[in-house]
């Protein structure tokens, strides 16, 4: 009975002063730090809920106050709370007014996490925030080569300049080697499609499934580097995984903004090739070096009269000042029950290489409904249109072969015709297949993809303590790849191809989050949650000639795909169940435990289900009462984390056996069906496959100084890859058609430090910030199981995985020097004895590396009254170069190519010091292997480090007066890729070739080059409105 | 999109509640099934069987491939203006990285490999008569001989190379696994060679429809035993087929390279232009004048050419080779789109038979053969008093013209020198330098580290 009453007590004391005695009013403004109104904040009776929202003009009013003194916490995003007392009458309305100070305390910065946020000082994970401002000093097609230099251990490898073409991110270092390498990416909470090879490599480069997200749209991108931040994703989680938040609305009347861009494109660089005269020169010296006498007869019957006055640079003729503009408009605006955002953009992306542009529209809009306090509905949506022109790279045509077959003595076309017209590229060829201008008139390749995401959250809070969310998305592209080929490029008929996909990528999730109420200090908070993936894959291939110059502009060729049937292409499914439990002390004392758990079609029927536990801590020692208030150290914190991760980038067959018919549309079929129908084995069942497993510990500390001028920490990680999934093979004589089989029996090893500080220098009037962050990995291959060297390689460029080494290490021949009395080269024999033998069986070694010792970013930021200026350098050191083109460019002078102008530095007679062997004009004289494309060793070998100024922006903010239309007019000028210091001789040291799957990404994906377009330089104009 | 979402959310439920996970989280490719459902029924096999002859005839196997390298790396071919793959044959310096090779390798043995497949299941097959099963089995052991007999010739040192045949040779598949093996010596290879066909002539019936048949057998094991120098048993069984067999020779040496004229095949992989099947015969096109550039990929060479000189009446010159700026383009084969690939024929049984009979001692009967061969050709008839060495070399002569581009001639060299001329060169280069044998491709070193890779180098 006792206890009754004193609920009862208590319920007296709470409910009836508020509503029946109270009668009194507190009204009052908000203003920020500019004396404008705060739209939105949140003013409460401290210690209580009772408390409202600040209305457009920055007016708060809370009735039925209790007498005495009262004391209110205004709060606002972005700003310090705010907490002032007042005392109040029985009745009457009384007046209390706050003005907010910007809140430069990263303590209490928001992050996203992952089904949820949290305050930085909670985190005991690894995650880096990029905000939407530092996505911004780019205009390209894709966000994510904003990231790079930004924050530590995230190397990004951006694309070439080819428009759309994708980055290789690698998140602390490369932790697989057959299975997919890039990062989980997901995006408001959707774990979104992004195959990189979906269209092959049609026209020598790869589709980029991020050029289809607006950068405009993005509020920030989370990074999660850590098994304790990452584990959360499980088994998807071991390669990181990069959340991507996009604008939503915010109470307050709407806003506007417009911003234009423009800017011209170049590339970085432009390595010559040589010109009619020096190659005749170098083709005469080396047919009378074969024992020839005479001129050096021509090409493809040429004769010198042919000839006479030709002479086409080629490169000059693929080149161009691309154009690029984007134009934005968004808007935002809320009120109690409703927050809104609405994005539209148009940009149109041309890059340096004629006929090149990537140009997308996009729409997006997200609600947040608040009918009642505890419920609330968001809805996210987002159209876009991406639309690719392509123009063929490396080996595919273009800049690849004006640097190679497109001679200098081949004219570009005899005839004058308009320079538009097929006829004015056509008229004339020697060498229809070499010439790259003739290939983008008579071959047109264009991607067209349409991308909408679509997703539906709701969530309850039936208490205080209590939140139930549950998330349906669905995430749909339709791509498609069309290739048109002229009569006269094909030979025979005009040819019209397109490869045709829909990817249909559902996922649904519910979780609920717990605050179990505890005694004074401790706080202890549960979430629990089950999600579902499904992904669906469909596509037709379809190649028709009725269709002669005019491809998919006509409507009959539309409809005929728009009839064609789509069959099942790839599928798989994830089931999972996960709980996050965070308990922290004081504030001071953190540790969160994840576990999640997979199942997924994917794996084999004998693993099905995969568990991924994490564990982290945290503990901010300044706190701590005797942490002397007068340091220069205001603020501390330790972290530390154990996890485990896992990689089910796999292919959606692998566990199964496969088998071919060839009655059976669609499945492998060689062409040839031997006296009716065929049937054959691809392939035997893999029912042990499943995921690999990453275990990862990082600890780290954070470091605030001088209240927080300096921010800086340190990181060290250990990641281990249990399990690595490996492509091994079936020897050829065992006469399946798939001899490549994946199995979990490999080890790898990255471990490395991060570091990052910021420094505010100057404040005030000039202010002046210093960001710096480096990481060093290192990485190692422990254990390749029964893999031979060859066996895990890297496609073209000879890079591979071995055993004791690093992934990606080039193993080759050692090139030793050139014999100054023959002038044939050296080579080391694997005892490392010299040798004019060239035997790749037994002579090869692991003699370069494709992983860098070290990448990071530097920026300064000036501002000084409406000016503001910034700059960033990336770098990267160490590791080397393969140059895949170096051994025509620079080997056999054959009849067929060109050359650089370094092939100079050859051996001419005996006691001659030369880079290169003598002239020579066939593989056989020239003293290698007998096929002219394997002629690899490390004389193509070269030093990759490199540093370039990413980005140099100036900016002007105009601040309009008091009553005009705009709030705030910013114009900027920004310059991206303007100076790049590097030893390598070739078109660009940071390269990210476009391949054909994960392992030769993972393996030879950067830093092997084969005539891979450089990056672009760009300037960029742009002036931005606030209304 | 909200139905979908309310399937799936009762879906997992249902999979909470109920645990059956397993199921619902299935994704089965069309494609995926096992071998025991999958060859279940006769016509399974026969389809099976049919994908091997299929892989056979692949332009890197019989279709191709064989022809185009076993006259590059001796003397068949103009080497002027070779590159890539061709030229590292020319220069017999083939390395691992080889793309002909490496298709050389893998698509011979998904013949031997499909066929397995069905020996491995013949037994649980239904609806095969006892008649049927031995016939399979015979066609299975049949293309696998194919298969072993000429990798072994491309990829290890040729028969005799070592007295005791210790060189090493290539895997022996006989059964569909995924076991790793190793080479066998080139000894053991004809040795499982020799005893399939042993087998599959008591196996197969004379008349087979399209496939292979008793007749194609013995044709198959005479040859091998020719290569092997053993003519006793070469002439026996080359005797067999031609006495006993139904085959005719042709009034004209180039019926039998077109589509359905020719009475002399024992064993083609043959167009049947049931489902728009065409046994290509991929080597043509390297050769055709008529291709899209104008020009052909590959020239005879002078040796060959001047084969002709001695009797320059020999009207196989005239309708073969064909002059173009001084190059002789090869017109030995029917340009035509659907193609018969003759693998096995009367005139080459004719030709080893005739130089076996006359190594036994049997003149008269080489003499018989090669006039028959001489006289199709507008040539006189040689005297009957014609023997040993000099109706040898008669004999070899007509090999030489009569087998160009049907992967004879360096196969034919290294017997040459097996048999009795070790000093003899094949264009300049010691028959038996190590890259005068073809460097294993990477696609079957590189899953087992124990598989040797042969020496290289030493031609030139």
């Amino acid at each position: 009975m006792k206890s009754i009453n004193y609920i009862y007590a208590l319920l007296i004391l709470f409910l009836f002063p508020a509503s029946i005695f109270a009668q009194a009013t507190v009204k009052g403004i908000i203003l920020d730090e500019n004396n404008e109104p705060a739209i939105g904040a949140n003013v409460v009776i401290t210690g209580t809920t009772k408390g409202t929202v600040t209305e457009f003009d920055g007016t708060y009013e809370i009735n039925n106050v209790s007498e005495g003194e009262v004391s209110i916490t205004a709060s606002y995003v972005g700003y310090k709370n705010l907490t002032k007392t007042i005392s109040v009458g029985a009745t009457g309305t009384f007046s209390l007014d706050f003005t907010l100070g910007v809140d430069s305390e990263i303590l209490e910065e928001v992050v996203v996490i992952g089904y949820g946020t949290q305050r930085r000082r909670e985190l005991v994970g690894n995650v880096d925030k990029i905000n939407s401002e530092d996505l911004q000093d780019q205009l390209g097609s894709t966000f994510e080569t904003a990231l790079q230099g930004k924050a530590p251990g995230i190397q990004i490898t951006s694309g070439s300049g080819t428009a759309g073409s994708h980055s290789i991110i690698r998140i602390r270092g490369t932790s697989s080697v057959s299975a997919g390498g890039d990062p989980l990416f997901v995006i408001d909470g959707v774990p979104v499609s992004s195959d990189n090879y979906i269209l092959g490599e049609n026209g020598g480069q790869n589709n980029n499934p991020l050029s289809t997200l607006n950068p405009a749209d993005i509020e920030s991108v989370e990074v999660l580097k850590d098994a304790s931040a990452a584990a959360i994703y499980g088994s998807r989680a071991a390669n990181g995984v990069i959340l991507i938040t996009t604008k939503r609305g915010k109470s307050g009347k709407p806003t506007f903004n417009y911003t234009s861009r423009f800017g011209l494109a170049r590339p970085t660089n432009i390595v010559d090739v040589l010109n009619a005269e020096d190659w005749l020169k170098v083709r005469q010296e080396a047919w009378e070096n074969s024992g020839n006498v005479g001129r050096v007869p021509l090409p493809n019957g040429l004769s010198y009269d042919d000839i006479e006055g030709v002479d086409t640079d080629w490169i000059d003729k693929v080149i161009r000042t691309g154009f690029k503009q984007e134009h934005n408009l968004s808007m935002r605006a809320g009120n109690k029950w409703l927050a809104a955002y609405a994005g539209l953009t148009y940009s149109n992306n041309e890059s340096y290489l004629i006929k090149n542009a990537f140009e997308r529209v996009s729409g997006r809009v997200n609600f947040d409904i608040t009918p009642t306090d505890n419920f609330k509905i968001s809805l996210s949506s987002s159209v876009v249109r991406g639309t690719r022109n392509k123009t063929p790279q490396a080996w595919a045509g273009g800049l690849g072969w004006a640097q190679s077959t497109a001679l200098p003595i081949y004219p570009v076309g005899k005839v004058d015709f308009p320079q538009d017209s097929p006829q004015f590229a056509y008229s004339g060829f020697y060498n229809l297949y070499g010439n790259p201008v003739a290939q983008v008139y008579l071959q047109r390749l264009q991607t067209r993809e349409w991308r909408y995401l679509n997703n539906v959250q709701l969530s309850y809070s039936p208490t205080k303590d209590l939140t139930i969310t549950a998330q349906g998305s669905y995430d749909f592209t339709n791509i498609g790849d069309y290739t048109y080929e002229d009569k006269i490029w094909t030979g025979s008929t005009p040819i019209s191809k397109a490869g045709l996909f829909k990817i249909k990528n559902r996922n649904v999730f519910a979780t609920g989050e717990y605050r179990i109420p505890m005694p004074e200090n401790h706080n202890l908070k549960v979430l629990v949650g089950t999600e579902y993936q499904q992904y669906d894959r469909e596509r037709v291939f379809v190649e028709d000639n009725r269709f002669a110059g005019q491809f998919f502009e006509v409507q009959e060729y539309r409809e005929m795909l728009d009839s064609l049937d789509y069959f099942d292409d790839e599928g798989y499914k994830f089931f999972s169940l996960f709980t996050r439990i965070n308990y922290s002390y004081k504030d001071k004392y953190f540790i969160q435990g994840v576990f999640r758990r997979d199942a997924s079609s994917k794996f084999g029927s004998n693993n099905r289900w995969g568990n991924f536990p994490s564990i982290g801590l945290g503990y901010i020692i300044s706190e701590e009462d005797f942490w002397p208030e007068e340091s220069f150290v205001n603020y501390v914190k330790f972290k530390a984390s154990w996890g485990l991760t896992g990689n089910s980038n796999i292919p959606w067959t692998e566990q199964f056996a496969t088998f071919a018919f060839n009655n059976n549309p669609g499945t492998v079929n060689n062409g040839l069906n031997y006296n009716g129908d065929t049937q054959h084995q691809i392939k035997e069942a893999n029912a042990d496959l499943k995921w690999e497993l990453v275990s990862t510990i990082d600890v780290g500390v954070d470091l605030g100084l001088w209240d927080d001028r300096v921010t800086t920490g340190i990181t060290y990680y250990r990641k281990i890859t249990n399990g690595a999934l490996l492509r091994e093979f079936l020897a050829a004589s065992s006469g399946y058609d798939e001899l490549q089989f994946y199995r979990n029996v490999g080890k790898i090893r990255n471990q490395g430090v991060e570091y990052e500080i910021t420094t505010r220098n100057l404040v005030g009037k000039f202010s002046w910030t210093t960001s710096f962050n480096i990481a060093a990995n290192r990485n190692i291959v422990l254990d390749v199981g029964n893999a031979t060297p060859d066996a895990l390689d890297g496609g073209f460029g000879d890079t591979r995985v071995i055993e004791g080494q690093p992934i990606g290490v080039n193993y080759i021949v050692q090139f030793s020097h050139v014999d100054p009395e023959s002038g044939r080269p050296v080579y080391l024999d694997a005892d490392g004895v010299e040798t004019f033998e060239y035997n790749p069986a037994t002579m090869r070694v692991a003699a370069g590396n494709i992983q860098p010792d070290f990448t990071g970013g530097i920026r300064n930021s000036f501002k000084y009254k409406n000016f503001d200026m910034s700059f960033l350098f990336y770098f990267s050191k160490g590791g080397t170069i393969y140059d895949d083109a170096a051994k025509r460019q620079l080997g056999v002078i054959s009849e067929d190519w060109n050359y650089t102008y370094d092939v100079f530095d050859r051996w001419r007679q005996p006691g001659d010091i030369a880079d290169l062997p003598r002239y020579a004009t066939s593989m056989l004289e020239w003293g290698g292997s007998g096929n002219i494309w394997q002629n690899n060793h490390s004389l193509w070998l070269y030093d990759a480090s490199f540093a370039r100024l990413r980005n140099l922006q100036i900016g002007y903010n105009i601040k309009p007066k008091e009553g005009s239309a705009f709030r705030n007019i910013r114009l900027s000028l920004s310059g991206n890729n303007l100076l790049t210091i590097t030893k390598y001789p070739g078109w660009d040291p940071e390269i990210a070739r476009d391949r054909s799957q994960e392992q030769e990404r993972n393996v030879g994906g950067t830093n092997i080059t084969y005539l891979t377009p450089p990056q672009e330089m760009s300037f960029i104009f742009g002036a931005s409105f606030d209304f | 999109m909200k139905k979908m979402n309310i399937r799936i959310i009762a879906m997992l439920f249902a999979c909470l509640a109920f645990a059956s996970c397993e199921d619902f989280l299935e994704v089965v490719p069309e494609n995926a099934s096992s071998i025991d459902v999958q060859l279940e029924t006769a016509q399974d096999a026969r389809e099976y069987l049919n994908g091997a002859y299929d892989a056979l005839s692949f332009g890197s196997v019989l279709g191709g491939q064989y022809s185009l390298v076993s006259e590059l790396m001796s003397d068949g071919v103009d080497g002027t203006g070779l590159d890539g793959d061709w030229f590292a044959h020319y220069t017999r310096s083939t390395d691992i990285f080889l793309g002909t090779t490496r298709s050389m390798m893998s698509d011979a043995y998904k013949a031997a490999g499909r066929a397995n497949n069905v020996l491995d299941q013949l037994g649980s097959i239904e609806g095969l008569s006892e008649a049927e099963r031995n016939t399979m089995e015979g066609e299975i052991k049949f293309i696998r001989s194919i298969v072993h007999f000429e990798s072994v010739r491309f990829f290890g040192q040729p028969y005799g190379f070592t007295s005791d045949n210790s060189q090493l040779g290539v895997v022996v598949r006989t059964s569909q696994n995924t076991e790793v093996l190793n080479r066998s010596s080139v000894g053991a290879v004809y040795a499982q060679i020799i005893s399939d066909l042993t087998d599959a002539i008591n196996l197969l019936p004379e008349s087979n429809d399209i496939y292979a048949n008793a007749w194609a057998a013995k044709a198959l094991l005479a040859k091998v035993y020719f290569q092997m120098n053993d003519f006793q048993n070469a002439y026996d069984l080359s005797n067999d087929v031609i006495m006993n067999g139904p085959f005719m020779f042709d009034a004209s040496y180039s019926d039998k390279y077109g589509y359905g004229t020719s009475n002399e095949i024992i064993f083609g992989l043959i167009s049947t232009q049931i489902d728009s099947d065409n046994a290509n015969g991929g080597y043509r096109g390297y050769l055709r004048p008529d291709a899209s550039t104008g020009v052909p990929g590959l020239f005879a060479s002078t040796e060959y050419a001047s084969l002709y000189a001695t009797e320059p009446s020999d009207t196989r010159k005239t309708d073969w080779l064909v002059d173009l700026n001084g190059q002789s383009v090869i017109m030995k084969f029917a340009f035509d789109s659907v193609y018969t690939n003759p693998v096995l024929h009367l005139t080459e049984l004719k030709l080893i038979r005739g130089e076996s009979a006359t190594e036994t001692g049997n003149s008269p009967a080489g003499v018989a053969d090669l006039n028959d061969i001489r006289e199709r050709a507008g040539l006189i008839a040689l005297s009957e008093s014609l023997a040993g060495e000099p109706l040898i070399q008669q004999l070899r002569i007509e090999r030489h013209k009569e087998l160009y581009f049907e992967n004879n001639r360096m196969h034919e060299l290294k017997r040459q020198a097996v048999r009795g001329n070790p000093s003899l060169t094949i264009r300049n280069a010691p028959w038996d330098c190590a890259g005068m044998v073809c460097q294993l491709p990477d696609n079957e070193l590189k899953g087992n580290p124990d598989m040797e890779p042969n020496p290289q180098g030493g031609c030139n």
